[in-house]
């Protein structure tokens, strides 16, 4: 079943309330009328897929587990806050803070990303079409951050564990942060993240953000 | 937590709608306080300028420290009132403002060439009781308040204005950590602060570059280079706006344009009423704009 909610007027805490009502019967929601409202299915759980006609606010997706969510237009700050399974795709621009935290599933921003993508993201996939800008994987600590485009300033900046494969170039590394060639594994996993989402790259053309050392502050 | 926002319209000149519906849009920021500094809307000669008071007691005092003519008065509300004054300088109409500043229960909200309208309260009160939506001009700045650093009172709404470098104002949201050395540093070229805001040191600062001949873009980014801590804030002059975002870009700022307007807000949903197929920019870390006003 396949509903329409119109959010025009509404608050947050009482669009969230229908989502919640309408994700627990219905296999797909289209939401109109959003208007870059924040916290947009924010906490939601189950297997529904939630369509946005336009833009978000702050915190779209945060907190998800097994929701699907497409965003046919941009989000602001921190969409898939620490989200631990589920899929988010972004038609535009992530904002800041995309994917923080996220402990699962995959967030596919195909616009630019702004500062601090993924930062302290415990595992997932995060994929920015475009650019992702200053401090890219700030303390990230596992999964894996793919950026078709290029990294800004110090990309990697205290990375702890997991990998930022980019396909550009990238500006400044931050402390803890090196440049590696990626192996053949990296390439296969690459490859089956491009054909699934339909990305047009070559996986051998890319390279990798990786700590330097494993316990980089306490010896 | 605070909301700003900032037009700059290229032929139209409905600045006092757009702002409201901006900032009704954010007030989810804050709703301590709002504060709106519309220019190009006054109709003054060369040497008439406006100042507009909160007058909690001593009124009857305001005549000794205004020292010029005045053309005409107005009672906006219970404890507002505006002045309108022939001054034969800018310079002279700062010290008609700090005289005011010390005469107690007066405070001076804003001195100058454009219209400042500030008072505790949300989006729609403010709005509805100073008549903002009527308010035209060329371009302007806005802000509701979340109070962190100072009490909550019309003297420390925003915008905040110095009167060392006429009609520059500021608007902000954040907080600027190394302030008290910025402003003993100020402090000792002469300039005086009224409040213990951190937004205040942002305005002196920039009209003391502008005072040294720095352009508004020079400025900005001479503030981002020595201001610590998390912010943006936008900066109004008689001819221009200004936007300037921390080095690390911990607080948020997005730039819209269209045909008919630039558009600067702490986020996306401000521009929900006035957006139409303009292009959107997000703030990088440290980036500074200027957007001018066409003449």
């Amino acid at each position: 079943m396949r509903s329409i909610i119109d959010l025009s007027g509404k608050t947050p805490r009482n669009a969230n309330r229908l989502i919640r009502k309408y994700a627990a019967t219905d296999k797909k929601i289209v939401l109109k009328n959003v208007n870059s409202m924040h916290y947009i299915a924010a906490g939601l759980v189950g297997n529904c897929e939630i369509e946005v006609d336009g833009d978000v606010g702050y915190y779209a997706g945060s907190m998800i587990h097994g929701i699907r969510i497409h965003i046919k237009g941009r989000a602001g700050w921190y969409p898939g806050d620490n989200m631990t399974d589920g899929e988010i795709v972004i038609e535009g621009d992530g904002g800041d803070g995309a994917g923080q935290g996220m402990y699962g599933g995959t967030l596919y921003v195909k616009g630019n990303t702004n500062s601090r993508t993924g930062q302290i993201m415990k595992n997932g996939t995060i994929i920015v079409g475009g650019d992702s800008k200053f401090m890219t994987g700030l303390y990230m600590m596992g999964g894996r951050i793919i950026v078709l485009g290029n990294l800004g300033e110090f990309s990697g900046e205290s990375i702890i564990g997991g990998a930022i494969y980019f396909g550009g170039e990238y500006k400044s590394l931050g402390k803890n942060a090196k440049v590696e060639k990626i192996n053949e594994k990296d390439a296969r996993e690459l490859q089956v993240i491009f054909k699934k989402y339909g990305i047009k790259a070559n996986p051998k053309k890319f390279k990798k953000i990786v700590p330097e050392k494993s316990r980089p502050f306490y010896g | 937590m605070c909301g700003i926002a900032g037009i700059v319209f290229k032929k139209e000149n409905g600045v006092g709608k757009t702002l409201v519906d901006m900032l009704s849009q954010l007030q989810h920021r804050g709703n301590d306080s709002v504060g709106f500094a519309i220019y190009g809307g006054l109709e003054l000669g060369p040497n008439e300028y406006q100042i507009t008071l909160e007058v909690l007691k001593n009124k009857s005092e305001i005549y000794n420290a205004i020292d010029a003519e005045i053309k005409h008065q107005e009672e906006l509300s219970k404890e507002i009132f505006r002045y309108t004054i022939f001054s034969s300088s800018y310079g002279h109409v700062g010290d008609i403002v700090g005289k005011l500043n010390s005469i107690e229960g007066i405070s001076v909200l804003g001195g100058g060439k454009y219209e400042i309208i500030k008072d505790i309260g949300c989006v729609s009160e403010v709005a509805s009781k100073f008549d903002v939506i009527e308010k035209k001009g060329t371009h302007g700045i806005g802000h509701v308040r979340f109070s962190t650093e100072s009490a909550v009172d019309r003297y420390r709404a925003h915008p905040f204005q110095s009167y060392i470098y006429p009609d520059v104002t500021v608007v902000h949201n954040g907080q600027i950590t190394n302030c008290l050395k910025l402003r003993s540093k100020l402090e000792k070229k002469g300039h005086k602060f009224s409040t213990d805001n951190d937004t205040e040191v942002i305005v002196h600062y920039i009209a003391d570059k502008l005072m040294d001949g720095f352009s508004l873009e020079e400025a900005l980014k001479e503030s981002v280079r020595e201001m610590d801590g998390p912010f943006t804030y936008i900066i109004a002059t008689d001819n221009a706006i200004g936007v300037a975002m921390d080095k690390l870009g911990l607080r948020p700022g997005i730039v819209y344009e269209d045909n008919e307007l630039f558009a600067v807000a702490s986020e996306k949903v401000a521009l929900e009423r006035i957006a139409k197929d303009g292009s959107i920019d997000v703030l990088a870390s440290g980036e500074v704009r200027v957007l001018r006003v066409e003449k």
